[in-house]
């Protein structure tokens, strides 16, 4: 029997609107580390070995080309890795691949549309490079990340996906 | 007549004319109009009838705080009434009605009401409409509404489109008058955030309606100036067009930025957008609202405020009359008169109840000094004044000033009530303002321009620099101080003519008058019986005339009187604009199964469960109505197969190596001793002791466990089981994850469900004895596809539970049509999976609804007393486990075709149905196709030693009664030998 095929939640949506890209990003899994008690140096240490990243500091996250790390709650943190790459680590580990969906948005208005769903702070200075926020869109709760001075990765439930997509799109329309 | 009173100079673009209609008649204008100045410009006086009386009304002023000029923007869904005409930004095409009259607006049937004036003085209605009562809401009601009113909506669909949006910023300013733009200029080459907004399309605020100086310049260059400097500046962000509107809790404004309302289309855009503005330090530079006096007549189109007919003339280039009168008890309207002369205005008269003498001579205007205007003439148009001297003069225009009142709106929201000021006759800010808020400038009582130029300058300066900026070296701007000397004078007395306080809402002296000789003395009285400082203007140009009168009449002085205080919105704000983007569909956010896409090729008809969209039935081909649709389900599955998507159930992982030892203490039943491999059903309880959800919980691992919770219930267990992780249990070693969204899970049920399951898992034994009843595993199906497998049974029958990763939904549930086919395995939605629970006898949220124990659910065996678990201690009061408390039961009806409602109540046969007979309630009803008719759940006091009596089920809402036999509750295969295989 063949294994079964796979979808995403936005199909792989992926759509320039006026300055600016919206899409679906599908090729990363997430990992949560939840970190044992009384473990938080060996996790340290193990997260350095295994991503060659040091653990960020809550609210922010470390990346490199292949791995990037959210610092999500105190005794939790997201890996947001390659679709497919190992993690051995040596921590509570549930797969949240599916639980998500990630929209990126690209562009010199990002910001600007942005500013109609989301409540937090975007200005450069305060929302710097790497930063990331857990906050609320429309009623959905989502994860903000800056990924650039003009790109920003969203995440929010994958069962409310499409309702997200509408959120965001039409934030970015209404601007564009 | 077009633009006949249009002259020289002004901030219009003579390059740019403009066309628009008003009551159909098209009129012409420039860019950079108000409706209002267009309409003046083009000698349009009368343009409104008043709210009560229906009075022939004019424009009044120049701002938001119009009273008057409400007019009925746009035409069809598009139109918007009660928008003020000296506010709308004039557009080429604009259409405008005037409204609130019957028959044209000069010939308005209803005006004769104004006859009727002395029977329907403040509180009329109070005292008259008192009986029979039965004429309350079908005559006296829609008489009043139908006679006394304002615009009228189009009744349809708003086509606009609204949004919302958040801003943050360390220092918001709102008013670009000059002590805003002075504050802006220190801030923000300070290097501060700035959000400078300001409720016009141009920038400046007075300085556009005067001819001052400053630094040298034209007022106006001045502002020109210092918008291109604010506008270099990356840090500052102007607003114009942008009302803020209220002072909310921890430094947050709301503020309303019309985006479109000046173009003839708004495009695919919104409208206007509603803005929440976070910020560290705000500066209120609202400046102040010019306020009238009273006197006999004072109401008739031609009579305005003195300082909105300078700036018609500054800033319109609108002479609002080709003879001007001025009465005015302060210097400002002497500024008014001076200037109208300069353009070449014909001022006719100044008129000022000051004994002194004249501040100035202007050529041919008759000087009064310690006169006043007692009366006037003209019913659609003023023509003649009449002076308490006794003397009366032609007038087309008459510009009234009786002093400035500082805008102190924004400064009340947080209950901030301002202060009485002698020097000015006006409230200024006093009491607790919103944190991090500061007033500058007119708002604060700075009434002339070097006072606000410098109050906003050291305001703004003050703001930062408690933020941790140094402020720049630059001075304030400078600017000579204009005169302003007032004399608290505020009506003219002596004449038996009514004279107008409130011009939107007809409130007269006399009114006032009465409600004080009536008792309603505190000023929040006369407030509501007179209905003064009601409406969209909120009494901007009449609450301090309204308190003075009263003042008077009680031989109190004002601030003795007291003021009303103000609440958001400042000037009024859409619904839609609140509504913003979520309406229809979009009211919230809507969550989709892993398998909604194949369940909607399905003919699945669907059903909000929360956010959820869940199939509640699947239409088939000879299925009459969803009743077919729910029996063929139910009886398919219990004779061979059905599959249910159950994705929606919450599912959180729980890890660490106090998983168990955790959820011995969630659960009132034990949990810290189930095998690996194993479910187990659990109950959770309030700490009250009340149950608040069940379901079961998979020993995955040692340290690993899976929860299922009811599917309303997913966000607050989770949320209850952090609190208790983090408040009540920090020292366990556990972590929680919502798994919901990440697991598409299946219910295969019925005699053959172990066939298919069978067909799906790679190489594991589902037998009984391979994979038991309560067994779970973590699996791989179809070739490799990691997943979870539950032996569980909600519906009774054999069972199982498939989980995969929510990528995998859609493939796996055609997989499993597939796997089935052979037995003809069909696919059930939420109405069979409910049949099939309440013919099992299994709870859900109609039974759990907050009120209900586990006593009464008949599982108190269940509350382990030996361990110390959330709600166990106080489940055991007394109360709540006696035995003449509630018990779950089944029932029947004794007529098998009787049918069952939900929320009947139980009584006995020979009682009456009265609260002191009631014995229970049904909780859910269902046909059964198994048992061929009604059956339910409830509740009964004693219900588990009735098994087999009859009792009434009468429910007095629907108007039935029906006779029931109680039952155990477990209907359908009490014994449980189907679902243990």
């Amino acid at each position: 029997m063949a294994n079964l095929t796979q979808t995403t939640p936005l199909n792989g949506f992926d759509q320039p609107i006026g300055n600016m890209r919206l899409r679906e990003i599908t090729d990363l899994d997430i990992t949560a580390l939840a970190i044992p008690n009384n473990g938080a140096t060996k996790f340290k240490a193990a997260i350095k070995s295994t991503y060659g990243l040091s653990m960020p500091s809550p609210l922010k996250s470390t990346a490199d080309a292949k791995t990037r790390l959210l610092m999500t709650q105190p005794d939790q943190l997201f890996a947001l890795t390659r679709r497919g790459a190992n993690t051995p680590i040596d921590a509570y580990i549930t797969d949240q691949t599916d639980a998500w969906v990630l929209l990126e948005l690209s562009g010199p208005a990002s910001r600007t549309a942005l500013e109609r769903i989301c409540q937090i702070d975007l200005d450069p200075d305060a929302f710097q490079k790497n930063q990331m926020a857990r906050t609320t869109m429309e009623h959905m709760a989502a994860i903000i990340i800056r990924t650039g001075t003009d790109t920003f990765i969203l995440m929010s439930a994958s069962s409310s996906a499409a309702s997200f997509q509408h959120a965001v799109e039409l934030s970015v329309k209404h601007v564009s | 007549m077009s633009n006949d009173f249009r002259i020289d100079g002004g901030m219009v673009d003579r390059n740019q004319p403009l066309t628009f209609k008003f009551n159909n008649k098209t009129l012409h204008g420039f860019h950079g109009d108000t409706l209002a100045s267009a309409l003046l410009a083009n000698g349009e006086r009368l343009v409104g009838r008043s709210f009560k009386y229906h009075r022939p009304r004019g424009i009044f002023s120049a701002g938001s705080e119009e009273p008057n000029a409400l007019v009925q923007l746009r035409s069809g869904a598009y139109q918007e009434p009660n928008t003020r005409a000296t506010t709308a930004e004039l557009f080429d095409g604009l259409t405008a009605t005037s409204q609130n009259h019957r028959g044209p607006l000069g010939f308005d049937a209803m005006s004769v009401t104004d006859l009727l004036s002395p029977f329907i003085g403040a509180g009329f209605y109070y005292k008259t409409f008192m009986w029979p009562a039965a004429f309350w809401e079908k005559i006296y009601e829609p008489v009043i509404r139908a006679s006394a009113g304002l615009g009228a909506l189009s009744m349809q669909e708003d086509p606009d489109k609204y949004d919302k949006g958040f801003l943050h910023c360390d220092l918001l300013i709102t008013g670009a008058g000059p002590s805003g733009l002075a504050a802006a200029l220190a801030a923000g080459r300070a290097g501060a955030r700035v959000i400078l907004a300001d409720e016009d399309f141009e920038l400046g605020g007075r300085l556009n309606a005067e001819s001052h100086e400053i630094a040298g310049m034209s007022g106006r260059d001045w502002v020109t100036q210092t918008r291109i400097e604010l506008s270099s500046m990356d840090n500052v962000r102007i607003l114009p067009r942008t009302t803020v509107w209220g002072a909310f809790d921890h430094g947050i404004y709301g503020a309303l930025e019309r985006k479109t309302d000046h173009l003839p289309h708004a495009g695919d855009k919104p409208r206007q957008v509603l803005w929440r503005i976070y910020t560290k330090r705000a500066i209120i530079c609202g400046g102040a609202t010019e306020r009238s006096i009273a006197f006999a007549n004072n109401d008739r189109p031609g009579i305005m405020l003195a300082g909105s007919i300078r700036a018609y003339a500054n800033r319109w280039a609108v002479a609002t009359g080709k003879q001007v009168a001025i009465f005015t008890n302060n210097d400002s309207g002497w500024q008014t008169a001076a200037e109208l002369a300069a353009l070449g205005v014909n001022i006719t008269a100044i008129i000022d109840p000051r004994d002194m003498p004249a501040p100035m001579h202007i050529s041919g205007a008759t000087i009064a000094m310690g006169t006043s205007v007692c009366n006037t003439a003209g019913r659609k148009q003023l023509h003649r004044i009449t002076l308490t001297n006794g003397q009366t003069i032609n007038a087309d225009c008459l510009g009234v000033s009786g002093g400035w009142s500082p805008n102190v709106h924004l400064t009340c929201h947080q209950r901030g009530r301002p202060v009485w000021n002698d020097t000015i006759a006006g409230f200024v800010p006093g009491g607790n303002l919103p944190v991090g808020q500061t007033i500058a400038g007119a708002s604060n009582g700075d009434m002339t321009l070097s006072s606000a130029l410098k109050s906003g300058h050291k305001s703004a300066n003050a703001a930062i620099k408690s933020l941790g900026f140094t402020p720049s070296r630059a001075q304030a701007p400078s600017a000579a101080d204009e005169p302003f000397a007032i004399k608290q004078f505020w009506h003219v007395t002596g004449h038996k003519a009514r004279a107008w306080v409130d011009l939107q809402n007809d409130v007269t002296t006399k009114d006032i008058k009465q409600s004080q000789a009536e008792g309603f003395r505190a000023v929040e009285h006369l407030k509501r019986y007179t209905t003064l400082g009601m409406a969209t203007d909120q009494g901007k140009t009449s609450n301090i005339l309204g308190l003075a009168v009263m003042a008077e009449a009680t031989g109190k002085t004002i601030p003795e009187t007291g003021t009303t205080i103000f609440r958001p919105p400042y000037s009024p704000v859409a619904i839609g604009a609140f509504g913003g983007r979520e309406r229809g569909q979009h009211f919230h956010p809507t969550r989709l199964t892993p398998s909604h896409k194949w369940a909607t090729e399905q003919g699945a008809e669907f059903v909000e469960v929360g956010n959820w969209l869940r199939a509640q039935w699947f239409h088939r081909a000879g299925d009459k109505s969803w009743r077919d649709s729910v029996d063929r389900e139910v009886i398919k599955t219990r004779k061979s197969v059905g599959v249910c998507d159950v994705s929606t159930l919450g599912k959180i992982d729980i890890k660490g190596a106090d998983a168990a030892a955790f959820l011995n203490k969630i659960y009132s039943n034990p949990f810290a001793k189930v095998p690996v491999g194993r479910v187990r059903y659990g109950l959770m309880l309030r700490e009250d002791g009340k149950c608040y959800d069940d379901g079961t919980t998979a020993r995955m691992s040692e340290n690993h466990f899976v929860m299922t919770t009811t599917t309303a219930n997913a966000v607050l267990v989770y949320r209850n089981m952090e609190f208790a992780r983090q408040c009540l249990f920090p020292d366990m070693d556990v972590h929680l994850i919502s798994t919901t969204d990440q697991w598409a899970q299946f219910a295969v049920a019925g005699p053959k469900s172990r066939d298919v399951i069978s067909k799906l898992v790679d190489d594991i034994d589902v037998s009984n004895d391979g994979f038991p009843f309560m067994a779970c595993a973590d699996v791989t199906i179809c070739g490799g596809t990691p997943a979870r497998l539950f032996r569980i049974s909600f519906s009774g029958e054999i069972a199982y539970e498939l989980a995969v990763p929510a990528r995998y939904g859609d493939a796996l549930i055609r997989e499993i049509m597939a796997a089935g086919a052979e037995h003809d395995i069909t696919p059930y939605g939420v109405e069979a999976l409910n049949v099939m629970r309440i013919e099992k006898g299994h709870v859900t949220g109609a039974e759990l609804d907050g009120r209900i124990t586990a006593f009464n659910i008949n599982m108190d065996g269940m509350v382990n007393k030996k361990k110390d678990s959330i709600g166990t201690t106080l489940s055991q009061r007394e109360l709540m486990i006696a035995n003449n408390q509630l018990r779950l039961i089944g029932i029947k009806p004794v007529d098998k075709s009787d049918t069952l409602t939900a929320g009947a109540h139980f009584v006995a046969k020979d009682r009456q149905a009265k609260t002191e007979n009631d014995l229970g309630w049904i909780s859910s009803v269902c046909y059964s196709p198994h048992f061929d008719q009604h059956i339910g759940l409830g509740f009964l006091k004693r219900g588990g030693e009735r098994h087999g009596d009859i009792i009434r089920a009468w429910d007095g809402v629907r108007g039935t009664d029906v006779d029931v036999e109680i039952t155990s509750p477990h209907m359908f295969d009490p014994e449980g030998g189907l679902q243990r295989g």
